[in-house]
């Protein structure tokens, strides 16, 4: 990190050296898990090749060239969990293998910002994977027009990628750390999910439909927001714990 | 020094109070039990089936609420960083875990008597047992995974906050999700005759007692255990605190032996 | 069938309703007493290593040579006794 020009408002002070903000923090992280994905490619590449392979799955599994409703809400959203599991399982591998806790403990900076910073990877890589999906999904498997039905679901998406963002990170973060990464992660996640995939599956389910509603059932919009606020306080209280050493 | 010294002269004893809560137990047990099959009129709808509920929601009631204190212990330990906490946390949510198979299992056995199905959907309160059933048996495999103890105990302290909100949250989601189905009323407590709701709140008192003098019973174990190994340290003259043991899922036990000989000053032992 | 779908099912006869609250409650029964035998086991287990304690330490004052670790103690005894300090 550079050197730090203006002392900025932070939580906790740290050492000599002037702690530096927040969101510049979040700002370098970012930078580098971006160069890391572009370089790399492993996560989201990896996410949408699954995505399209699970709905050609599904459609031999189901034995149906098209679906509607809940059983279309209900496809589209189990595949975009299992894709983000992926992502989920990739996001701090590299830092764990490769000392990059190590360095980010030792600087000045406020801890809250790798939280932040991961968070908001992971909602990237979920956004650019639904930008593939989604269209995918209206192409191979979904019967009722996309178009009309669009701005309900990018709404549901929206805040069903936050909270799977949120969790995501910090299941990640506790399963990293472990001797069965790979399996502890998806284990981890998976029930803390399932209100993500109640309140997306029944919010987007009528608007899948030929004859459909405009716009989601507020009820079903407000359980995912609720949920993601709270577990995003949650995060924000305890992924410090987790970084200490 | 002085706080070791205290600790010495009040050594630790997890057993203390267990005799008490046992003879409570076996009391309330009775009652409730007398109660529910002597007392308590039949239901009109569902008859002799219905008694389940008075063994049911108390497991239910009691495992949610003991998952939920797990969650509030793990933030004692946090907060304190003193490992009695996290053993306390620990012991509570495997209690709650079992007495959480027992509320699926009751749950099932009602199921298959009602509907003629050993599983319904229709059911939040099955349902969301089965997802936190889901979550919570992933507590042991992650503790075992770390071996570092001090780090493991964090991480499972985490982990237990998260689940212990989680848990109302899911019963929230779950029933929301399944009001649209036939809402037949399995397990509700609400607008219950007086004596239905007495006998299932004694029933409630006899299964949390059960739940706590289990959990002092288990505390108790595992640190007469656990002071055994620290004697037979002793007397083969090594180190009383060094770390024997291996890998193992359980939060390591502190004993009172320890920190007095310490406190004592004398050295190696 | 209909009856059963809407809800309104006749209470079961006693005999068979009988059968299934049995079962509930006798599967609480069982995780209590799972758990007693569970217990039973430690203690046992407990004695045996307490005995194998008090012989070692009644050896031990006495400067003898230190009974042979037995195969399922947890920890064997080293030769510690002639240079372990005085209890």
């Amino acid at each position: 990190m550079s050197g730090v020009q203006a002392p900025q408002q932070e939580r906790e002070t740290v050492g000599p050296a002037q702690p530096v903000g927040l969101w510049r923090t979040v700002g370098a992280l970012l930078r580098k898990e971006l160069l890391v994905e572009l370089r790399t490619l492993e996560s989201v590449p990896g996410m949408s090749l699954f995505a399209l392979s699970t709905f050609v799955v599904f459609h031999f599994a189901l034995n149906r060239g098209s679906v509607e409703g809940d059983l279309g809400a209900g496809i589209l959203w189990v595949t975009l969990l299992f894709a983000a599991i992926l992502g989920i399982n990739r996001l701090f591998v590299a830092d764990a293998d490769q000392g990059g806790f190590d360095a980010f403990l030792l600087a000045p900076v406020n801890r809250t910002a790798m939280l932040v910073a991961k968070a908001l990877t992971l909602l990237g890589f979920l956004l650019v994977l639904e930008l593939v999906a989604v269209p995918a999904f209206a192409v191979l498997l979904l019967g009722p027009p996309l178009g009309p039905a669009l701005p309900g679901l990018l709404e549901t998406l929206a805040l069903g990628d936050l909270g799977v963002a949120v969790i995501g990170t910090l299941v990640a973060a506790m399963a990293v750390q472990t001797r069965a990464r790979d399996l502890l992660g998806p284990l981890l996640a998976l029930p803390l999910l399932v209100p993500i995939v109640i309140g997306g599956a029944r919010a987007s389910s009528p608007l899948l439909v030929q004859a459909h509603r405009a716009a989601p059932a507020a009820r079903w919009l407000l359980t995912l927001g609720l949920y993601d606020l709270v577990f995003g306080l949650i995060a924000y209280a305890l992924f410090d714990f987790l970084l200490e050493d | 020094m002085e706080t070791s010294s205290r600790a010495a002269s009040r050594p630790l004893r997890y057993g203390s109070g267990l005799r008490t809560l046992s003879i409570s137990t076996v009391v309330a047990m009775t009652v409730a039990l007398a109660l529910v099959f002597f007392y308590v009129p039949l239901e009109a709808e569902q008859g002799f089936l219905q008694k389940i509920f008075y063994v049911h929601v108390p497991l239910a009631t009691v495992a949610l609420c003991g998952f939920v204190l797990g969650g509030l212990l793990a933030i004692q330990y946090l907060r304190t960083r003193d490992p009695r906490w996290d053993m306390r946390s620990y012991v509570v949510i495997h209690m709650s875990l079992i007495f959480a198979l027992g509320t699926l299992i009751t749950g099932s056995i009602w199921a298959k008597g009602s509907w003629g199905h050993w599983w319904v959907w229709s059911e939040p309160t099955l349902v969301s047992f089965l997802i936190i059933f889901l979550l919570y048996a992933t507590y042991q495999p992650l503790r075992f995974a770390i071996e570092d103890p001090e780090r493991q105990a964090r991480y499972a302290s985490v982990f237990a906050i998260t689940a212990g909100a989680f848990v109302p949250l899911n019963y929230v989601a779950v029933n929301e999700s399944t009001a649209y189905v036939h809402p037949r009323v399995f397990s509700s407590a609400s607008n219950l005759p007086a004596s239905m709701s007495f006998t299932l709140l004694v029933s409630i008192v006899a299964i949390a007692l059960l739940f706590a003098t289990l959990c002092k019973y288990e505390l108790t174990a595992k640190h007469t255990r656990s002071q055994v190994r620290a004697l037979r340290r002793r007397l083969a003259g090594e180190e009383l605190d060094a770390p024997r043991r291996a890998r193992s899922a359980a939060p390591a036990v502190q004993h009172a032996t320890a920190v007095s000989m310490r406190a004592a000053g004398r050295p190696g032992l | 069938m209909i009856a059963t779908a809407l809800g309104e099912v006749p209470a079961l006869p006693l005999h068979t309703a009988g059968k299934y609250v049995a079962g509930a409650y006798i599967v609480l029964f069982a995780l209590v007493l799972i758990y007693v035998a569970i217990m039973a086991i430690r203690l046992s287990r407990l004695e045996r290593d307490l005995g194998e304690l008090l012989s070692m330490s009644a050896s031990s004052p006495e400067g003898e040579q230190a009974p042979e670790p037995t195969a399922d103690m947890a920890e064997p005894a080293q030769d510690s006794h002639a240079e372990s300090t005085p209890a």
